[in-house]
């Protein structure tokens, strides 16, 4: 399909025509872009399969994965690319994202596989033949989290907040470890803690992996009273 | 006080009480990729000043494009016992330092039919050769642990092997090298390399952050190339030409965790025979091809449809799920191009790597490159390149990097600015 690229930044924008089969992806899009007309283009990707959570950029207004957005959902093929909201730009549509990993607790990355306790005691057994100290006995597996920073891009609330990524992962992390949960909650009481947020929930509906930090601010406020 | 390393260490100590004794030689690191992020690591650790350029943002080439999976080495105890071997050996060492970002589930090798079952005690001695654990499991059991496995499965054997993730993880090594002094930088485009008297002197690099992309000159007593699919450019810079084939593969993932374990075709490695759970999704991969250059590698609706039927022949639920992303990347094979000799695909080429030592066989003296390998034997590539750079720098300073467990991703992006 024809699509129309426009990169947009504080001080400078660009248009960019090209073709693109529409099940490729905004991200392809600037790949496409950078290859060709305009080799020092920068931008932050690595995965390509919104598993990192390096590429979020604001996509016609809105915080997006490049990588996730099919560039066949976006009508008339214009499309405005410009650096995430609340991270600091850099030059091009890369940003430094600093202030996200700044306000994230320390928590664990790691979580049980809930469903299925009947694979857990084979999976111990299994695992034991193995003899390896670090294999699991459990199932277990990544958290959801990819850190992306689309939940802080799409909070009203700019100063003094902690935001919807960091108090997410001290709720994930209280429900997980309760030897952690009066430390999480102080966390999460801090003056720039669950109290500041203004109940948008634009985290909610642009987070990629469907965590609703939203209505885990709305936890931890049940938690705190 | 630290043991000596021996053989396969079952703990880790924390990186802050690493000690580390500068040495007053400068090493500059050329690819910010997984190589480079071990690489700049293991030197700083070594007491090397180091500075490591990337061209992009760290990990945007091959390295962050991968599967994802912590290979154990049985996919590569059919022909290629040493780069299973050594999968073997990282594997289980990057499970202990790098732990916090690796599911690490153990995989199945399934047999489909009776020509695979076929190969089952083949496979599980060539494990045994390769030094890898295998356990052959009961069908009935694995059926149970792996419900959403094809019910044609006639034999299942139980390997060590993982997913990882495969940004997070270099990150970790990123994060230790900036811990232990490593200037690490993003957005630098290489763009000459400065020899005089048959020496490398100096790097000379664009800084794409600034509105004048204005060049910077970074002397060096050392430069390694790290830059994977990319060496061949790198390297071209110095006007050499060393053998690197960018290997393209396309990768699908769907949405939804159908199984916990890696699943993987009983037989020799070929296309669409991988599946990695990771995350919340399931990735099937891969196709192999070659290509003359690694940029904007993009996948094509063909390996996708033909991911999909690979990926139902062992998940039936595979075909019917929303695909989530199609992406591709351009694998670092170390060899010739071999088309010439009739493989089209690159197979016969091995996954192992090499460090070529640019004084020895090009006289162009304090320059090094170290291509090929795979994403779970980072670790071991970045020893052996940073053993080649002491033994030229006439510094005498042991790895180990193996001893120590890596601080958390997020550490580097609270640091780095």
């Amino acid at each position: 399909m024809d699509l129309v690229i426009i990169l947009k930044n504080d001080y400078s924008e660009s248009r960019h025509a090209l073709k693109l089969e529409p099940f490729r992806t905004v991200l392809d899009a600037l790949e496409k872009i950078r290859g060709g007309e305009m080799p020092d283009l920068i931008y932050r990707h690595s995965c390509h399969h919104g598993s990192c959570g390096t590429c979020g950029a604001m996509v016609n207004g809105k915080p997006r994965l490049m990588c996730l957005a099919k560039v066949g959902d976006f009508e008339g093929g214009e499309i405005v690319v410009e650096p995430l909201r609340q991270a600091m730009s850099l030059e091009g549509i890369a940003v430094w994202p600093g202030t996200l990993f700044e306000k994230l607790p320390d928590t664990s990355y790691l979580r049980d596989v809930d469903e299925g306790s009947s694979a857990g005691s084979l999976q111990a057994a299994a695992s034991a033949f193995l003899e390896i100290p670090d294999i699991e006995k459990q199932p277990r597996r990544l958290e959801d989290c990819i850190e992306c920073g689309l939940c802080l891009a799409a909070c009203p609330v700019e100063k003094d907040f902690k935001g919807p990524a960091a108090l997410a992962a001290a709720e994930i992390e209280l429900g997980k470890d309760p030897s952690r949960k009066a430390e999480m909650l102080a966390f999460a009481g801090k003056p720039d803690g669950a109290r500041k947020c203004e109940r948008f929930f634009g985290c909610s509906r642009v987070c990629p992996q469907g965590i609703a930090p939203g209505r885990r601010i709305t936890n931890l406020l049940r938690l705190l009273r | 006080m630290e043991a000596p390393f021996a053989g396969l260490a079952t703990e880790s100590l924390p990186l802050a009480r690493c000690e580390v004794k500068k040495k007053g030689a400068k090493v500059c690191v050329i690819g910010g990729g997984g190589t480079g992020a071990a690489l700049a690591y293991d030197l700083a650790q070594r007491g090397l000043d180091v500075i490591l350029l990337e061209r992009g943002e760290l990990t945007s080439g091959t390295t962050g494009r991968h599967h994802g999976q912590l290979h154990c080495g049985a996919r590569y105890a059919w022909n290629d016992k040493n780069i299973a071997r050594e999968c073997y050996e990282e594997s289980v060492t990057l499970a202990r330092v790098a732990g916090a970002c690796i599911e690490y589930n153990g995989g199945f090798f399934v047999a489909l039919n009776d020509e695979e079952a076929g190969l089952e005690r083949k496979f599980i001695e060539n494990c045994a050769e390769a030094g890898i654990p295998s356990h052959r499991m009961r069908v009935s059991d694995f059926a149970r642990l792996e419900p959403a496995v094809s019910g044609a499965v006639k034999a299942a054997v139980l390997v060590p092997d993982g997913s990882f993730d495969a940004f997070r993880l270099p990150m970790m090594f990123f994060a230790a090298a900036l811990k232990l002094g490593a200037r690490i930088r993003p957005w630098r485009e290489v763009v000459g390399l400065e020899i005089s008297a048959g020496r490398m002197k100096a790097v000379i690099a664009r800084n794409l952050t600034r509105p004048d992309h204005r060049e910077e000159r970074i002397e060096a007593d050392y430069v390694v190339s790290a830059t994977g699919a990319w060496a061949g450019q790198i390297a071209r810079l110095a006007g050499l030409s060393i053998p690197i084939t960018p290997a393209p593969g396309t990768m699908l993932a769907v949405k939804g965790r159908l199984v916990n374990h890696v699943i993987s075709r009983l037989r020799p490695p070929g296309d669409g025979d991988i599946l990695v759970p990771q995350r919340g999704l399931s990735i099937i991969g891969s196709t192999q091809s070659l290509a003359e250059n690694p940029e904007a590698i993009a996948p094509s609706a063909s390996d996708i449809e033909f991911l999909r039927a690979a990926g139902a022949e062992m998940l039936p639920d595979f075909a019917s799920m929303p695909a989530y992303a199609a992406w591709a990347a351009a694998r670092p094979l170390a060899g010739k191009d071999s088309s010439a000799a009739g493989d089209v695909e690159g197979r016969s080429l091995s996954r192992d790597f090499i460090v070529i030592d640019h004084e020895a066989e090009h006289g162009i003296a304090g320059f090094a490159s170290v291509i090929g390998g795979k994403a779970t034997v980072l670790r071991a590539m970045a020893e052996k390149a940073a053993d080649r750079a002491c033994e030229k720098l006439g510094i005498k300073a042991e790895c180990r990097t193996s001893h120590y467990a890596l601080p958390s991703w997020r550490e580097y992006f609270r640091e780095a600015r």
